[in-house]
């Protein structure tokens, strides 16, 4: 299996088709299409694993480039057009700490490429919680992404939402139930 | 449909870790006595943690798109220079071209007008069109995206070589590419290669040409092409374009 989260079945067919297309040589839409997919999720990964918005843009460019020229290796049977595009990703990325071996890590704890490869794997496990909470509906949705995007307390919920602070309590609850069974869906919780 | 389950205390937050230490108190002592928020929390504290690792994605800079698809762009085109530093393992795009019948007589008409009187008694015996080839061969570049293929008849005691590609980029004035017969062993710094002739491209991209060599290509069995600065420099000590895909 290639590295990575699966991901809903008509997605994973429609990158594939994407991912087929680009394999058989066309560098334009099709590549294009899947840039827009990655690209966001790509750089913010490599913002968090590079710690450098100049390595990060680097990752997310060096990621296509790759995937062009190993496009025709893509067996939709071993896993998904994403998983298989960030396993090139976590490649890219091993390649690219190894050759900036000087350079200081924020955020990387030692030195290993196994280590990146950790890092990584771990990124785009939360990648994908992330995107399990958008697939929520709005009424779980709003409650963890307040909380996510902007760490707001119980009471500036309450009042940003216009629900009473006891309703703020019961969606963070339940959004909790309804995101526990989007990851398991998604394979990313047993 | 998620089950509707009443808990007595604020379990979300304090999974979350969103509660105060006072508040964290008063859940912990209830846990320790309800069975029934036990379990709920118990359920629900993998999805508390995965959530705390939850990483949004980052809109990358808007021209970062434009410099990605013009770098694969640079590649899938051919850019030499970024051929050569792409350094990829082989990708071999399979090929199939017929070898056109008309292509075939135009190329024999043309070196037969080429190589004029000396090449005569070679032409002489040449059927007209490619006998039996002794070599048909498939080149790529690394990237697979652009590709020539090659064929090698004998004629009389010595070869013709006819290449045709599409994907040769135009190269700057004074640049050309040169075909070369490769034998075993060679490698940069230690060639066994002889040239078989160098060629441009028309102005459509294409390169169809035919070049006679006193080559055994038994013994060079592989063809590569190369791109050269036009230095005068005779030696071969470029990179390979293409190569020969291995059967």
């Amino acid at each position: 299996m290639y590295a990575g989260t699966p991901t809903p079945v008509a997605v994973t067919t429609e990158e594939a088709v994407l991912l087929g297309q680009v394999a058989a040589g066309d560098h334009g839409t099709p590549l294009a299409a899947l840039y827009d997919r990655y690209a966001s999720s790509l750089y913010g990964l490599g913002l968090r694993l590079l710690g450098d918005r100049g390595m990060a843009e680097e990752l997310v460019q060096e990621t296509f480039v790759r995937l062009w020229r190993s496009a025709q290796r893509f067996d939709p049977e071993r896993g998904s057009a994403r998983a298989f595009t960030f396993t090139i990703a976590r490649r890219a990325a091993v390649d690219m700490l190894r050759r900036t071996a000087s350079r200081p890590l924020p955020t990387v704890e030692g030195d290993t490429d196994e280590a990146v490869e950790e890092e990584f794997d771990s990124l785009v496990l939360g990648l994908g919680v992330r995107e399990a909470v958008g697939a929520l509906a709005p009424k779980h949705r709003e409650v963890l992404e307040l909380i996510l995007e902007e760490d707001l307390a119980r009471p500036e919920i309450a009042e940003r939402l216009g629900i009473p602070l006891g309703t703020v309590k019961t969606r963070i609850f339940y959004g909790l139930k309804a995101l526990r069974l989007e990851l398991e869906e998604r394979g990313l919780l047993d | 449909m998620t089950e509707r389950v009443e808990v007595h205390v604020d379990l979300g937050n304090y999974l979350l870790g969103r509660l105060d230490q006072r508040e964290r108190a008063f859940v912990e002592e209830h846990l320790g006595s309800c069975e029934r928020c036990r379990a709920a929390a118990a359920e629900l504290e993998a999805t508390a943690a995965l959530l705390a690792r939850a990483a949004a994605p980052v809109a990358p800079p808007a021209d970062l798109e434009q410099r990605a698809m013009s770098a694969v762009r640079d590649l899938a085109e051919g850019n030499p220079a970024r051929l050569e530093a792409a350094g990829a393992r082989p990708r071999v795009r399979p090929r199939t071209w017929a070898w056109p019948r008309r292509l075939a007589v135009t190329g024999a008409a043309a070196a037969a007008l080429a190589v004029g009187v000396f090449g005569g008694m070679l032409l002489a015996r040449d059927p007209g069109l490619p006998g039996t080839p002794e070599l048909e061969t498939t080149l790529a570049s690394a990237n697979g995206t652009a590709g020539a293929s090659a064929r090698v008849t004998r004629v009389g005691a010595g070869r013709v070589v006819q290449l045709r590609s599409d994907d040769l980029p135009i190269l700057p004035k004074g640049e050309y590419y040169a075909l070369w017969f490769v034998g075993p062993g060679d490698r940069r710094g230690a060639p066994n290669r002889i040239s078989a002739g160098t060629f441009h491209p028309d102005e459509d991209g294409r390169s169809n040409v035919r070049f006679t060599a006193a080559v055994d290509p038994e013994k060079y069995p592989r063809l590569t092409v190369t791109r050269e600065p036009g230095d005068g420099d005779p030696r071969p000590n470029r990179p390979d374009i293409l190569r020969s895909v291995q059967p």
